[in-house]
């Protein structure tokens, strides 16, 4: 009896098979390096952002007196989102508008144009953005019940922070429309009425017996050239040169 | 019309004491979808990402499409489709790489606040949180407990969640025999009958009697006006903190698409924009008012071009001839 009780213990501890005196093979060693060296570098980006990015740069921040007074007021705003939003758009448009403006390769009529087409998409997105973000706020919150009804089975404090984004994420959906595509195609045809108007009350020298095309030469064959190169170019009669692509298509 | 609207926007908080109707279909589908539910976990969180991905999104789909429809020439629309998509990359990329990590840090610190922010900045945001004041120094110290969490003044656990108590119709009953204090809503939600509601100070009434608090679902504390002033700051001071780096950084945003979009276009889309004939355009070409509304002015004024060859002497801007499919992809905002 003891005799079968050792064999059949000697049996199991051959036939199981043994990886303490193997070598991994080379995969399983990278695999494991590199899972290691993700650790480390997750560690490292987490220790940065909660020791450096949180404790040194906007902890300090917040906790100066103006900050306070900041958040103190920001109790009276409902709509930080769209505030913020417009504010980021405004910004950028004037960087633009600027460079434009003070681009010295442009002709001055082509900068003003360029830049009040650029002014009146941050207008039109703005007021149209604002317009439908107001009309459909009581769609969004009938929207928002049913979304926080139906999600239910989520712990609380996620389904919180989804009831609470469900809006925000609207009016940003509605500011991305407006902004990038809505009021881009709407302004374009308008800015371009205003240019031409603009044009044809401006005295312009050659005007007349220039052929449709060459009327068409657009914006930027004038921006593209530079400004000292104008004059010599007014000298030479309109050729038959068939105009740039976006002007033929008109 | 922006007047009217702060008044048209919904309270987040008093929205959680109401109650839907039952849906179904499609609506119920869309609304239980988890790829909704993530996007506004991801506005909450991170709004100027959620707004990018927004972009991302119509960049990358709304624009290409419409190009594709309404420009003839459909190499113009393929050019112009990529310019768009690279824009929108773009901004995607800038705003992850640039939001993440600073939504990331507000979140550890909204974690922790007492480990971040002074008594007097935490005292703004949760307005029951309890204070000691040094006796010798005369210091505000915050009340915590041994774990380090934060207390109330009676030295209860500060709970920062303020989703109301609810209870269902048919536990109502035996709930109000424990509870003889409190009364049950319609909508089932449970209110104190000592404190009211309030707005602006004033007390809030409905059918000429006061409206009582919600309480809090975790400790039955009565949800205030103060308490709910102190988490809209805490919400819009992360919502700040979350955007203004992305306003300020604009400038150089807007430098670093004038830069990459040709290089984009050039080499992950291998787009080189060519005449009919066959020849090589300049870019600029393409897109007049583009130019306005991008990072295109510049790009436009620097880039080699055939104007002096093709250049009338008009002085004249035709905007007139520019199609709506070929507005710029701007970096942002219209620009």
């Amino acid at each position: 009896m003891m005799n079968i009780t050792s064999i059949s213990a000697n049996n199991y501890q051959a036939q199981t098979p043994s990886f303490k005196s193997q070598k991994p093979s080379t995969f399983i060693s990278l695999a494991a390096r590199g899972m290691t060296a993700a650790k480390k570098t997750n560690n490292a980006y987490n220790n940065f952002i909660e020791n450096v990015l949180a404790k040194r740069v906007l902890a300090p921040i917040l906790n100066t007196k103006f900050a306070g007074k900041l958040i103190d007021k920001s109790a009276k705003v409902n709509d930080m989102t769209s505030y913020m939003s417009t504010a980021g758009s405004v910004v950028t448009t004037g960087v633009y508008a600027n460079r434009t403006l003070n681009n010295k390769n442009l002709d001055k009529k082509a900068a003003k144009t360029l830049a009040l087409n650029q002014g009146l998409v941050l207008v039109l997105s703005t007021v149209g953005a604002f317009t439908i973000n107001d009309s459909i706020a009581k769609f969004t919150k009938k929207m928002s019940y049913k979304f926080r009804d139906l999600n239910k089975d989520l712990p609380s404090k996620v389904l919180e922070k989804r009831f609470q984004g469900f809006s925000i994420a609207q009016k940003l959906l509605t500011f991305s429309l407006m902004y990038r595509y809505i009021s881009p195609v709407l302004v374009t045809p308008i800015a371009s009425k205003i240019s031409k108007s603009l044009n044809n009350n401006a005295p312009v020298a050659a005007k007349a017996g220039q052929p449709a095309a060459a009327a068409k030469a657009t914006v930027t064959a004038v921006a593209s050239q530079p400004a000292a190169k104008a004059p010599v170019v007014a000298q030479t009669p309109a050729p038959a040169t068939p105009a740039p692509a976006p002007a033929k298509k008109a | 019309m922006i007047n009217k609207l702060p008044s048209s926007i919904m309270h987040p908080y008093s929205l959680l004491n109401a109650t839907a109707p039952e849906t179904k279909g499609l609506t119920a589908k869309f609304l239980k979808n988890k790829t909704v539910g993530q996007i506004c976990e991801t506005a909450a969180k991170n709004p100027v990402v959620c707004q990018s991905v927004f972009s991302l999104a119509v960049c990358c789909f709304a624009r290409p499409i419409t190009n594709m429809f309404t420009t003839p020439d459909k190499k113009d629309a393929s050019y112009a489709s990529c310019h768009s998509i690279s824009s929108g990359a773009i901004g995607f990329l800038w705003s992850l790489a640039l939001s993440t990590p600073i939504s990331m840090a507000m979140g550890a610190m909204l974690k922790k606040p007492q480990k971040y922010f002074k008594p007097s900045l935490i005292k703004k945001l949760y307005p029951s949180v309890g204070v000691i004041k040094d006796a010798k120094t005369g210091a505000e110290k915050l009340m915590t407990d041994a774990k380090g969490h934060l207390l109330r003044q009676n030295g209860t656990l500060l709970s920062r969640n303020i989703e109301p108590l609810k209870v269902e119709a048919d536990k109502a009953a035996e709930f109000l025999k424990k509870h003889p204090d409190l009364t049950i809503d319609k909508h089932g939600v449970v209110r104190s009958t000592t404190v009211f509601q309030t707005e602006h100070g004033k007390d809030l009434k409905k059918e000429g009697k006061k409206i009582g608090c919600a309480l809090q679902k975790s400790d039955m504390t009565p949800i205030t006006e103060e308490v709910e002033l102190g988490i809209k700051k805490e919400q819009n001071m992360a919502s700040f903190m979350n955007w203004i780096p992305d306003i300020i950084l604009a400038p150089p945003r807007a430098a670093l698409t004038i830069a990459m979009i040709p290089w984009l276009l050039k080499n992950v889309f291998g787009m080189e924009k060519t005449k009919k004939g066959g020849d090589k355009k300049p870019e600029t070409q393409a897109t007049p008012v583009a130019a306005a509304n991008t990072a295109k002015p510049v790009a436009t004024a620097t880039q080699p071009t055939t104007a002096t060859t093709v250049a009338k002497p008009v002085q004249k801007i035709q905007l007139a001839s520019i199609k709506p499919a070929q507005v710029s992809n701007n970096a942002k905002g219209g620009v």
